[in-house]
């Protein structure tokens, strides 16, 4: 297992390196330092001005490779905005937004505590509710409210995030008021703002969670062991709540786990359209305002979380399934 | 209820008696039959199942209906509390480093520079704040000797007096967290910060080459890294705690408009080297100004709360203002001691809808028109509409002082040289159309570079080229050499490329608009879309064609908006067409010499002419602000130079409050309508599912 889990971490150096580079070039390759600077310094820069911007940010330096000797005589190739800004990613020491004037580090501290007060909730009520449910459409197979299930399940597929916000809101908070549209409060008072965008993100995940949940388990309900319970007597509640629901647990496992680290990234729209400070709103903001040192830093982040988060997965399958091995 | 529900699916009361086992699975607990009847009574073993889960959760939450609300703030928090909000988080909250409209909105209120625009008085005008009286002016000469040759300039000496009751917010970072009173020295300190390349100023255009010496500090902070404050600038002295003199190096009547900016409100150094110490988050986090209000809190992309300030100076409401101010009850709290609020909520809130329906609900004070809105919410006489009316909202209509515009690239070899070509496309450009179609018809269809309530704007002027007409301007094709859109020369269809600097549906739906109007003279046209920064990338390389672009004024002064047409301001410099024209650019330098009056008036009008003939850019519209405020919000007046007129604000709770009474209650009835149908659909499976088991 340790074998395996080093060879991933291994992979995971070029896959990080590639996606640094993607965005390094996105944003170093298609804007020139004199419009970025430009860009940060407000209406009527001079040129002096642009010029100690471009310098204090090391956008003076090559791109990749610096092939002119240092003040101390010696060849740098290193010293260049690529490989600078690499270094200070993998050393944690994240940079100062262009945007807002701070440093990452607190900034990701700031924002954290918002998202996971949105995506936790969401998370295990998403999985509470979601898991009976499949179970429940399971039981009734072959009804009239399975087929109205599916029917309900594609139709809230096909629904854009952004029309269950807006639905949502003008419903739940304009016309009924039980929420507030907007807003937030850090601490215990966080509830009532959060109660909307918890039931959206629910509600929205629903369909497609229920679908594939329900698949699960049907596919569960026709192997042999399910027959052989039944042979064997038992009530078709315990059947399916011990057997099958064990049993279905790995492609379960799959999806829930993998998105455990993207609990920390937020939700870009509700995260926006509610107002809930957290890193979705950062990320959206950031992209707006083209400050590349957050862009640059979250998906670093992002980037370390995805490759956690597909060995967790790994990692869990052997828990919950004694026959998975690692190779 | 269940009763006749279950009737409905043929089933009655008794037979769920018969089969309590089958049913337990409808039971909110665990039904076991004791085996052992021999040893005593049935006895009911109960325990909690998934179904007294869900109950409990459903108590849960009916326990919490009662206190949802719509309602976004704490019951506390009402009061003299103005409730506002804000497209995004400020970048910064250090006066030297706003650039961007939310940042000047909350530096506004909490540094005062020495002067500040009158809230009332129309036209716009500045009055002393910090300053003690309008300051004193001398113009003098110089000999200098350049290149060996002496010439005698004319400098400028303003001398201003500081008012002897300003003190600095009471600040940790001042010994005993006591601030300390404002001096002569602070304003100096605060304008070498303009000129210090570390800090990175967005204000520096504002004093650069104005200010005698400013740009040789700021040379040597560049080569040495490091500015040293403790140097002299010659055109900065002080030579007592309230006397600052400051020298510019030529007339400029309009630097009174910097004294009345941000920019050079004074802060303590203290507070600069107290936040901006290692391990700190830095000044721009923690404002210390003179301003009538102080930062209470910032949560980013949350809200910003600031309080009133218990040691700003004795500044009273104005007890006199426009004409029409009386009869709009804008003078009522004439006299009375600033600020009039005691805390401002400002929410941090990017799009559009949640304003306005908080807007709608009372949680915002007062509110713009979204596009989308606004024919339900103004009639087709620009009047509010009788519902709005009714809730007791007011609206206001100003100008904003802006001038949108369409700019020609005049380095490039087809627009630059053909001055008949570029009179023909904005003779083709249909602004009235545009107006209608994207701004509601609210625009002013502009004639020149000069926005409505700037000094020198002529509301009678008639820009020949503007006037959208189709047949004149194909008679100006044929002169300019394109005769039906066709090169004379070439025989190839003309083709220009149109810029713009965003890359929204709405900003690329405009941009096809702006082409459908070319593109009528037989003209090919090719859309550029770029990020802001490409935009930039362009205009300072001067490879673009045709360019959409706007200007909002810094300052309420003509010189602001005809710099923009002055040749030395060329690429990179703001003036994106790169006009240059020998007698306009000679007119501007003396304009901006001179205080308003009919001899400038006179050269504002030549220099505008100038401006319409060449044709370097199509005049588009100037915007008007339509501001809607409810009945509590008093004393609101539009002002379309950012200030710090949050001060002059009153709100009526008892009004408020009663009209959050009538908006807050939750309508319960459509969550029980909601439960009835999910029970409802889900029962007839169960009970489907039952009979099937049964039998």
């Amino acid at each position: 297992m340790t074998a395996y889990i080093v060879r991933r971490l291994l992979l995971a150096v070029p896959t990080v390196l590639g996606v640094c580079l993607v965005t390094f070039l996105l944003f170093n390759v298609f804007a020139s330092p004199d419009a970025i600077a430009r860009k940060q310094l407000g209406k009527n820069p001079t040129e002096m001005q642009v010029k100690s911007w471009i310098h204090a940010h090391g956008m003076d330096k090559p791109m990749f490779l610096s092939l002119q000797k240092g003040p101390d005589g010696r060849l740098h190739p290193f010293d260049s905005r690529f490989w600078n800004q690499m270094r200070e990613l993998v050393l944690f020491e994240f940079p100062e937004s262009d945007y807002l004037h701070e440093k990452m580090g607190s900034l990701l501290r700031e924002k954290i505590g918002p998202s996971l007060t949105l995506t936790i909730p969401a998370f295990i009520l998403s999985i509470i509710i979601t898991l009976p449910l499949a179970l429940f459409i399971a039981y009734y197979r072959g009804t009239y409210l399975d087929r109205v299930a599916l029917f309900v399940c594609v139709i809230l597929m096909s629904i854009v995030i952004l029309n269950y916000i807006i639905l949502g809101q003008y419903l739940l908070a304009v016309v009924f008021k039980y929420f507030p549209i907007y807003g937030y409060e850090f601490g215990l008072g966080a509830w009532k703002f959060l109660l909307l965008p918890v039931i959206l993100a629910v509600a929205s995940a629903l369909g497609g969670n229920l679908r594939f949940y329900r698949t699960v388990m049907l596919n569960e309900v026709r192997a042999d062991y399910v027959r052989t319970a039944m042979a064997k007597g038992l009530s078709e509640e315990k059947i399916l709540f011990k057997h099958v629901l064990k049993n279905a647990m790995i492609p379960i496992l799959t999806v829930t786990v993998l998105s455990i680290p993207f609990l920390i990234t937020g939700s870009l729209f509700l995260e926006m359209y509610f107002g809930i400070p957290g890193m979705g709103n950062m990320m959206l903001n950031a992209i707006n305002n083209h400050d590349y040192p957050v862009i640059r830093t979250l998906v670093y982040v992002y980037s370390l979380l995805y490759i956690g988060g597909s060995i967790l997965t790994d990692i869990s399958y052997t828990l919950v399934d004694p026959r998975v091995k690692f190779e | 209820m269940p009763f006749p529900l279950f009737r409905l699916y043929g089933l009655s009361a008794p037979l769920l008696l018969q089969y309590p086992d089958r049913m337990a699975v409808l039971l909110p607990f665990k039904y076991r039959r004791n085996q052992k009847a021999h040893l005593g009574p049935a006895r009911l073993r109960i325990r909690p199942t998934a179904p007294v889960l869900v109950l409990f959760v459903v108590l849960a939450l009916a326990a919490c209906l009662p206190s949802c609300s719509n309602n976004p703030y704490p019951a506390a928090s009402a009061g003299q509390t103005l409730y506002t909000a804000l497209s995004e988080d400020p970048r910064t909250l250090d006066p030297a480093q706003v650039s961007d409209v939310t940042s000047g909105e909350i530096t506004n209120q909490i540094y005062d520079a020495l002067y500040q625009n009158s809230y009332l008085d129309r036209p716009y005008k500045v009055e002393p704040a910090l300053a003690a009286a309008y300051p004193d002016k001398r113009v003098f000469y110089e000999t200098v000797t350049e290149n060996g040759v002496r010439n005698k300039v004319a400098r400028m000496e303003y001398t201003f007096k500081l008012r002897d009751d300003i003190y600095f917010q009471d600040d940790p970072c001042f010994p005993g967290g006591k601030g300390r009173r404002v001096t002569a020295q602070d304003v100096i300190y605060s304008i070498k910060r303009l000129a210090d390349p570390q800090v990175q100023s967005t204000g520096y255009w504002l004093v650069a080459g104005k200010i005698e010496g400013i740009d040789d500090f700021f040379k040597k902070a560049a080569a040495a890294g490091k500015a040293d404050y403790s140097a002299d600038i010659k055109g900065l002295q002080a030579s007592d705690d309230r006397t600052l003199k400051i020298t510019l190096t030529e007339p400029y009547p309009a630097f009174i408009y910097v004294m009345a900016m941000t920019y050079t409100a004074p802060v303590p150094h203290e507070a600069v080297a107290c936040y901006n110490a290692p391990g700190r988050d830095g000044f721009s986090r923690h404002p210390v100004g003179t301003g009538a209000y102080r930062l209470k809190s910032w949560k980013r992309q949350h809200r910003i709360v600031l309080e009133r300030n218990p040691t700003f100076r004795t500044e009273y409401y104005p007890a006199t203002g426009a004409p029409g101010d009386m009869e709009k009850g804008l003078l009522l709290d004439a006299g009375k001691r600033l600020p009039l609020t005691d805390e401002i909520w400002y929410t941090i809130i990017p799009t559009v809808q949640p304003v306005w329906l908080l807007f709608l609900q009372g949680y915002l004070d007062a509110s713009g028109i979204p596009q989308e809105q606004f024919d339900k919410v103004i009639t087709k006489q620009l009047d509010l509409s009788p519902d709005f009316v009714r809730k007791g909202i007011s609206l206001e209509i100003g100008n904003d002082l802006t001038t949108y515009y369409i700019a020609f690239n005049m380095r490039d070899p087809v627009l630059g040289r053909n001055k008949y070509l570029r009179q023909a496309l904005s003779l083709a450009y249909d602004s009235d159309l545009f107006n209608q179609i994207y701004l509601n018809g609210r625009a002013v269809n502009a004639q020149g570079p000069l926005p409505p309530g700037v000094f020198g704007y002529d509301p009678s002027l008639k820009n020949p080229y503007k006037a959208h007409d189709l047949e004149k301007a194909r008679e100006l094709m044929v002169k300019a050499g394109y005769p039906g859109g066709i090169g004379g020369r070439t025989g190839r269809q003309l083709e220009l490329t149109y810029d713009i600097g965003a890359d929204s549906a709405r900003a690329r739906e405009q941009a096809t608009f702006d082409m459908r109007c070319f593109e009528q003279l037989g003209i090919r046209m090719r859309l550029q879309v770029n990020t802001f920064s490409q935009f930039l990338e362009r205009t300072i390389k001067g490879t673009f064609q045709m360019a959409g672009s706007g200007w909002s004024a810094d300052y309420p002064d003509p010189e602001n908006f005809l710099q923009l047409l002055y040749g030395p301001n060329a690429p990179p410099n703001p003036n994106h067409a790169a006009f240059s024209n020998p007698e306009y650019d000679r007119l501007y330098e003396r304009m901006k010499t001179m205080d308003d009056g009919p001899e400038r008036l006179a050269i504002i009008n030549r220099m505008v002419a100038i401006a319409v003939g060449e044709c370097p850019w199509i005049f588009n519209v100037h915007t008007p602000s339509y501001v809607l405020r409810h009945s509590w919000y008093k004393n609101g007046k539009n002002h379309s130079i950012t200030g710090n007129y949050k001060k002059y604000l009153r709100i009526d709770p008892v009004a408020r409050r009663a009209y959050w009474g009538r908006e807050d209650r939750p309508d319960y009835k459509a969550l029980i309508y909601a439960a009835v149908i999910l029970v409802a659909l889900a029962l007839p499976a169960v009970v489907i599912k039952f009979r099937q088991r049964r039998r």
